[in-house]
């Protein structure tokens, strides 16, 4: 149902460069703040206040699972990408990829890349 | 890090408590392991909850209007509901917050106070001669300023056009007491009030009107009745201004200075106002305790005048706002009331739909929602329906105010600043809150009554616990007594206006047509010398000429008139102590005067044309004056004194006794309207104005007006045509702010009748609904038809009954709160209170009747099936 994906676009960035985090691995909240810095070059920053509101969220709309305690430390929870959750977050860079294609053959941008 | 844990953990109180104990301690995990700034971690905690909560807001809305879209019949009857509660809420409010609850448009207004006057007889009033002012001015400590005033109504003549002006004079400080600026030129200073300054200020509306809005008019010369004065400054739009007088505030076209020094006032005449302000720290109570002494000293120096006269201060805005106050907020209170019946209403409706979702309610929490969740999602609900019913109330609000603006406006001071505004919206958001938890209390109390067991095993039969009906009850019985005291209060409101407007004037006015007097001194003529009446003998002269005009009069007053004469009754050989002279109504008259209100004479004669000013003074009295001061005389032989001049006086001969007439209506009338009168033949006296009044049975009074302005204007050219009117009219004028009030109270009566009334209906037909199986069974055992419609009338009329009961108790308090504004009506008046029962009574049957009926039509096998 690649429409029924579609008409959730486009994504709140914080909410993507969650979704990449967890494609890579599943991890703890403290983690996924640590990977969206490294992501992002440390651009974007998603503190408390914002993370765990979204991954409640993310959580109730099934785009993640949550996975129970963390081995290091029984503080934490990990979370993983839910299969719909990967959908999401191809069907959004699909979209982003679209853009950027429109982008260069308009010259915006320089038509190679390596 | 102590300060980092203690800042964290009190922004994360903020947090939904859900949310809290679910993430609390992975936050906190995650700010040890971090190492920002704690206050900018506290601050980002705080900011991520306030987001939250406003996401929960916003899908609560969102759920609630998906969940309300499924009931638009219920949304629009709750919405109506609403809107007539919050609108009407929404329209008094802005009415009373602009003429009662705003301070007066003047610096420090609650310093500001308006100099009275009490005679010998105990009368009082707020008027002051110009003189006295002056004194108080000087001698009084408790004021930091004291300013004089005089009406006027001068005449602007402009380019050969004459325009009639509201205005006052003033002294020089008078808007610098204020604290009022013009927007253009300046204030007037001491040197306008020398001798021969005549400086003038303008409104903004004269400003525009009658000189396009040139800014060059600062400086310019302009006529006011026949003199030249100079245009020093220009009010700001809109400006009010207190008169010291009557009228409280009001705007005005001119402002002229007075002199100084005022050689021709009669000190006795106190037509004048003063404004005072308190010196700061003076209470009013000081200020009148030293003015009593003040007047002790006034007294004694001129005892010729002020012998027996004391003076005090008033606020400025009690006398200016007081009776609209006490009116608005009788009708505030009624629509507090209106707002109550809504929400019990409201109440019943949820509580009806609620309960027959319980079981999506009791699903949803065995599913794990908190009560406290579905609590704020139900108020979520009733705060959607309680806002939709603020918008269209405000527009109602916004309607009802352009649709009685024409009738507020000369009704209610400064009635020209309401609208509807930033403190009218404030007040709908206020409203809508207090509504939404008012409406959402009782279905939310009834709601946790339910056991949840109970709901989910009576599936499909939608029981209703007695004790959630006798909630219902009560809000009906709640709904049906406010409705009860509100219904009697306007009806007894309403009796009172009708009988101030029929009160019987003692005289004929059908036909008459009357003008508004004209004043001689605006013709720049110096006073009507007796005698010399050959201005009123042509005007007169052309009014006879008039067709369709059976007779004509010239008077200085008429019945419900302008201008209330009075005067000193001092009959010739009776000997009066200095000051304390008997009181009377006086008139002067052309012969006729009392043709025209078809007046005969009881006794003796009524003037005619041989009463001229070198005839033998003559004079005609009231019966009540006959009946009260010329006990044991033969009243034709008797002579009174008239006053023929400012300073004049002569004996006339008493040649007639007529009816008494009644010169004004409504509370402020009364008593001066039931004081003897004495008539003078126009002729014989010196005026400084005069009326016409004419009798045209036949005749349109707007063509019959028409006629009489023509007379005026072709005998006098230089004076504006006086306004015409009939005595009705007069009376009606008079009459405004109580009708307003009558017609407020009565809007809102018939909507707590009709929202009383749906709430009957409402739960009858809501209980007709949970009994359907119990009239299936007794219809299926046999019972009548009529059994069973009187068994569910019966119900409604014993629950009206109490409601009745305790509204009757209610409305008798509240009447007895009104009593002064219900004139001659009793506030325990049983017709009143008679027909307001029978006809909540019969209402509450009519609106049982439809459910009633429903029940008897319940198909037994239907009802049965389930059983």
């Amino acid at each position: 149902m690649p429409n029924d994906v579609e008409s959730l676009l486009p994504l709140n960035p914080r909410v993507f460069y969650i979704l990449l985090s967890l494609a890579e691995e599943e991890r703890h909240g403290y983690a996924i703040a640590k990977a969206v810095e490294t992501i992002t070059g440390g651009t974007v920053r998603v503190t408390p206040g914002t993370l765990y509101p979204l991954i409640r969220q993310l959580l109730t709309d099934g785009w993640i699972h949550e996975l129970g305690e963390d081995a290091h430390d029984p503080r934490r929870r990990r979370y993983r990408l839910s299969a719909l959750g990967k959908r999401i977050a191809q069907a959004e860079a699909r979209r982003l990829d679209a853009l950027v294609r429109v982008a260069r053959s308009f010259a915006l941008l320089p038509a190679t890349h390596a | 890090m102590t300060l980092r844990r203690l800042l964290a953990r009190a922004a994360l109180l903020t947090y939904p408590r859900d949310f809290r104990s679910e993430y609390e301690e992975e936050m906190l995990a995650d700010l040890d392991a971090g190492s920002a700034n704690p206050l900018a971690q506290c601050f980002d905690l705080f900011k991520g909850s306030v987001r939250m909560h406003f996401d929960t807001l916003a899908r609560d809305v969102a759920y609630a209007l998906r969940r309300l879209r499924a009931a638009p019949l219920f949304v629009a009857i709750v919405v109506l509901t609403f809107a007539l509660g919050i609108g009407a809420n929404v329209a008094v409010f802005s009415v009373l917050d602009a003429v009662v609850l705003r301070p007066l448009p003047f610096a420090d207004p609650s310093s500001l106070t308006v100099l009275s006057s009490r005679g010998p007889r105990g009368d009082v009033f707020p008027a002051v001669s110009p003189l006295d002012a002056q004194d108080i001015a000087a001698h009084e400590r408790g004021f930091a300023g004291v300013a004089a005033t005089v009406s006027q109504q001068p005449t602007l003549l402009l380019d050969g056009k004459p325009y009639a002006l509201n205005g006052l004079q003033v002294s020089s400080n008078y808007l610098s007491l204020l604290g009022v600026r013009p927007r253009l030129g300046r204030a007037f200073t001491a040197a306008d009030g020398s001798a021969g300054a005549r400086s003038a200020i303008i409104s903004d509306q004269v400003w525009r009107e009658r000189f396009g809005a040139d800014p060059g008019v600062v400086g310019r010369s302009i006529t006011l009745d026949g003199s030249a004065y100079r245009v020093v400054g220009v009010l700001a739009p809109r400006q009010l201004l207190p008169d010291g007088n009557f009228a409280g505030i009001r705007s005005e076209d001119v402002l002229t200075a007075l002199a100084a020094h005022l050689p021709a006032v009669e000190r006795g005449e106190r037509m004048g106002g003063g404004i005072a302000r308190l010196a700061s720290g003076v209470t009013l109570e000081h200020a009148n305790a030293d003015l009593k002494l003040v007047s002790a000293d006034l007294a004694h120096e001129y005892a010729d005048t002020d012998k027996g006269w004391s003076f005090f201060a008033q606020s400025l805005s009690a006398l200016a706002l007081g009776r609209a106050a006490s009116s608005l907020w009788v009708v505030f209170a009624g629509v507090v009331a209106i707002l109550l019946i809504a929400c019990a209403n409201v109440g019943n409706m949820l509580a009806a739909r609620w309960s027959s979702r319980d079981r999506e309610l009791a699903v949803r929490r065995a599913l794990g929602a908190s009560s406290r969740r579905i609590a704020g999602q139900l108020l979520i609900e009733t705060a959607v329906l309680a806002t939709l019913g603020a918008c269209f109330g405000i527009a109602l609000a916004y309607a009802a105010l352009s649709g009685l603006a024409g009738l507020v406006e000369h009704a209610l001071p400064r009635a020209g600043t309401i609208g509807i505004d930033g403190m009218s919206l404030l007040y709908a958001l206020i409203v809508v809150i207090v509504a939404t938890f008012l409406a959402g209390l009782s279905p939310l109390l009834s709601l946790r009554a339910t056991d949840l067991q109970t709901v989910l095993k009576s599936a499909g039969r939608g029981g209703d616990g007695s004790r959630r009906h006798r909630l219902r009850a009560a809000l009906v019985v709640l709904e049906v007594a406010l409705a009860i005291a509100l219904v009697t209060i306007s009806g007894l409101v309403l009796r009172s206006f009708l009988a101030v407007i029929d009160t019987p004037l003692g005289v004929n006015t059908s036909g008459v047509v009357a003008s508004a007097p004209v004043s001689l001194p605006s013709l720049g003529l110096p006073f009507q010398t007796a005698g010399n009446t050959s201005l009123q003998n042509d005007v007169l002269r052309r009014l006879h000429a008039l067709a369709g005009i059976e007779s004509a009069a010239l008077a200085l007053t008429y019945p419900v008139g302008d201008v209330e004469l009075q005067g000193p009754a001092v009959v010739f050989g009776r000997t009066y102590s200095k000051g304390a002279e008997p009181l009377a109504l006086s008139n002067a008259v052309t012969p006729q005067y009392f043709t025209v209100f078809g007046v005969h004479p009881i006794l003796g004669r009524s003037f005619n044309d041989t009463d001229t000013a070198n005839a033998a003074p003559v004079a005609i009295v009231s019966r009540r004056f006959e009946q009260l001061y010329l006990r044991g005389m033969n009243p034709l032989t008797a002579r009174i004194r008239i006053q023929t001049g400012p300073t004049q006086w002569h004996w006339a001969q008493i040649v007639g006794v007529v009816p008494d007439e009644r010169v004004g209506v409504g509370a402020d009338a009364d008593a001066a309207s039931l004081l003897p009168e004495y008539y003078a033949p126009l002729g014989q006296l010196s005026t400084p104005f005069f009326s016409a009044v004419v009798r045209a049975p036949h005749l349109d009074p707007a063509v019959a007006g028409r006629e009489v302005d023509s007379a005026f204007a072709a005998a006098m050219p230089l004076t504006p045509a006086p306004q015409t009117f009939t005595i009705a009219q007069r009376v009606a004028e008079d009459t405004r702010a109580q009708r307003l009030t009558t017609i407020l109270l009565g809007s809102l009566a018939a909507i707590a009748l009709l929202l009383a009334l749906s709430g009957i209906f409402g739960v009858v037909s809501f209980s007709v609904t949970q009994r359907s199986r119990e009239f299936g069974v007794r219809m299926a055992l046999g019972a009548s038809t009529s059994g069973i419609l009187a068994d569910v009338v019966l119900r409604a009329i014993t629950t009206t009954a109490i409601g009745v009961a305790i509204g009757v108790v209610a409305a008798a308090f509240a009447a007895r709160a009104i009593v002064a504004q219900l004139g001659a009506v009793s506030p325990f008046d049983p017709t009143t209170f008679a027909c307001v029962v029978a006809l909540v009574f019969v209402s509450a049957a009519i609106a049982s009747l439809q459910p009633a009926l429903r029940a008897t039509r319940v198909a037994p096998v239907e009802a049965l099936r389930y059983e």
